[in-house]
């Protein structure tokens, strides 16, 4: 174990820090603290948690786990390092219970590596008291945002817009004043959604904020978004490339369902795409729309076939280039039947 | 068949009202009463006892974003599809060529559906749960099959009816597991099957935490989604209600000395109390399901239109 530092908490009167240690010494020193506390939770075994198996054997680093030790000798203790090491089996895993089950599931598979690095928070208190203040502050105080929420936030403060030739306002700044030919950011937003989820119907049906979570997570957590060699940022740059000059083509992607397809479709095809000249992609948009309207979809599967439709038709872009219209017309016949 | 039944219009509280030619009446078809009643705003009248009941829940809610201000056929419209127009939900609902079809089945069910809301609404909540298991045995084989038999094509068709078929095998065999293994042919692509029913047991703790290990000792751990919470919060996967439907009754309306592990009355504390924390969630699902039915043959119907 490496402690790299020490702090004074104040409020709760301890010492405070950070350290780290191997996957292995995690297992044989930390791992039987697991059932030291009655109260704590349950074990979960869930597909948040076997996913995180997986990304540990791919080598992420965990997120920090909190230990404590309860010292109530008021004097200060001198040499932390040896403190640590003598008391480990009376320390409390105060937060990361379920992470370091995952790292024993993890342990036992392929491809482990022990001697990978495990953070520490490392407490001493001076009271059992001020251990469950901390717990409660703790796993109280961060309610987790739901993915909806945070993806929002993450369009809006993670991508710079304004380096950008098209514009992207918010409904917000819509209300103010409407710059002409600007994309909306909420579209934008959703186009990211589909993009991470890889599904293009993530906003088709009425279904209430909490259920639509349990339905995303699922999603993302199955789309394998960490191998994907395409990031939005760049999805973003074929966007401005394209709009930016041709009104038609702008027009098009503003089209909330076209942007939805586009953003999933150009995940496995991005090369065809960049080298796609701008008037090329703007004789293939109006064969898409005549082979839409051709297909005379009734208002009731409009939205739904646009959605598909978009996705197929940047998936196989090469392809289609090759179509003539004809050809397209029938290929959406099936597609949607 | 007599109409044993009687469905009128009675506004919820700042909800626009029904456009005339959405209004309940004698003649308005079984399918459209069914969801109509589930949305709440109406009063019913069983002929036989002339008891009046009111239902005021909207059970959908707890799924769908409903705007309580509109009318209920506007959040019907766009529960159903994003981009109904309203003229067209009238004809998917009200036009004799298609309404026809299965009459006396959809009678029968919204029966069973007035049963359930009329005992639910009095606080009847142990007899309310038996036609909770009423409406799962009709619907359990003709859901299925309604939804097979609209699909647009018939390849489609066979494959699907196929899959059900050969899913359903080992414990659950017969109708009931029918249902089952079809919510999951007919649900894979929604992601519904990602989500859960929640029985919430935050209030009254002693008897919360009394009523979550009844239920989980008798009802298979498999069916629980990662959202429960240890002693206030069961979660059901969606795609398992209809075993955790078979489970309790079976648990409950059974007191055996031998097989399976019973729920004994000192467990039950109080029958009514906890369906009353049961019914609302699993009816709930029910209701989706009826309404994910209904998107799917709006959306194939429409097809055979072009």
């Amino acid at each position: 174990m490496k402690i790299f530092n020490e702090y004074k908490d104040e409020v709760i009167k301890s010492q405070v820090l950070l350290a780290d240690v191997t996957y292995k010494e995690a297992m044989k020193d930390l791992f039987p603290l697991v059932n030291r506390l009655d109260a704590q939770r349950k074990l979960l075994d869930n597909k948040f948690y076997k996913r995180l198996e997986r990304d540990i054997i791919d080598g992420c680093i965990m997120p920090p786990i909190t230990i404590a030790f309860v010292n109530t000798s008021s004097e200060e203790i001198k040499n932390i390092e040896s403190y640590v090491t003598e008391n480990i089996s009376h320390a409390y895993i105060l937060d990361g219970i379920q992470r370091l089950n995952t790292l024993k599931r993890a342990q036992n598979q392929l491809g482990f590596n022990g001697d990978r690095t495990l953070l520490l928070n490392i407490i001493i208190s001076p009271s059992k008291d001020m251990l469950l203040y901390r717990m409660i502050t703790l796993n109280n105080g961060q309610k987790p945002m739901t993915p909806r929420h945070q993806i929002e936030m993450l369009t809006q403060e993670l991508f710079d817009f304004s380096s950008l030739d098209i514009t992207v306002q918010t409904e917000k700044e819509r209300s103010e004043k409407i710059i002409q030919g600007s994309f909306n950011l909420g579209d934008v937003s959703r186009g990211y959604l589909a993009f991470l989820t890889d599904n293009v119907h993530n906003e088709n049906t009425k279904i209430i904020g909490e259920k639509m979570d349990q339905i995303l997570v699922g999603r993302i957590l199955d789309s394998n978004i960490t191998s994907s060699k395409v990031e939005f940022q760049d999805v973003i740059a074929q966007i401005d490339r394209l709009a930016n000059e041709n009104e038609a083509i702008k027009k098009w992607l503003k089209t909330s369902n076209n942007l939805i397809g586009f953003c999933v479709g150009i995940k496995d095809n991005i090369d065809s795409i960049r080298s796609t000249s701008i008037e090329d992609f703007n004789v293939q948009i109006e064969k898409f729309e005549d082979a839409f309207k051709a297909i005379n979809p009734s208002k009731v599967n409009l939205g739904k076939f646009r959605r598909d439709l978009s996705k197929y038709f940047i998936t196989n872009y090469n392809e289609v280039l090759q179509m003539d219209s004809d050809e397209l017309i029938e290929r959406f016949a099936e597609i949607t039947v | 068949m007599s109409i044993l039944f009687e469905i009128t219009e009675k506004p919820l509280e700042g909800q626009s009202p029904v456009s005339d030619k959405f209004v309940l009446s004698d003649s308005t078809p079984s399918n459209y009463n069914i969801l109509r009643i589930i949305m709440g705003g109406v009063s019913v009248t069983n002929n036989d006892t002339s008891i009046i009941s009111d239902f005021t829940t909207n059970y959908l809610g707890l799924y769908y974003s409903i705007d309580n201000s509109r009318s209920p056929e506007e959040n019907l419209a766009e529960i159903l599809n994003d981009s109904i127009e309203l003229e067209d939900l009238e004809k998917f609902f009200f036009d004799r060529r298609y309404s026809i079809k299965n009459k006396e089945f959809f009678n029968r069910l919204e029966n069973e559906f007035c049963n359930f809301l009329t005992y639910q609404s009095k606080g009847n909540y142990t007899t309310a749960f038996i036609f909770l298991y009423r409406i799962l045995e009709v619907i359990s084989f003709s859901f299925p099959l309604i939804y097979a038999s609209k699909t647009y094509d018939f390849k489609h068709t066979y494959g699907k009816l196929k899959e059900i078929f050969s899913n359903n095998s080992g414990n659950t065999k017969g109708e009931l597991g029918f249902l089952k293994s079809a919510i999951k042919v007919m649900f894979e692509d929604s992601s519904l099957l990602e989500t859960s029913i929640d029985i919430d047991l935050n209030d009254e703790h002693e008897k919360n935490v009394k009523i979550y290990k009844a239920i989980k000792s008798v009802v298979d751990h498999k069916i629980y989604h990662t959202d429960t919470i240890e002693n206030s919060k069961i979660s059901i996967c969606f795609g398992d209600v209809s075993s955790f439907i078979i489970t309790l009754r079976n648990r409950f309306f059974h007191l055996f000395n031998r097989g399976d592990k019973n729920l004994e009355s000192i467990e039950i504390i109080d029958p009514d109390y906890l369906f009353s924390k049961i019914n609302e969630p699993v009816f709930t699902w029910i209701c989706v399901v009826y309404i994910e039915i209904n998107k799917f043959l709006l959306e194939e119907h429409v097809k055979y239109l072009r």
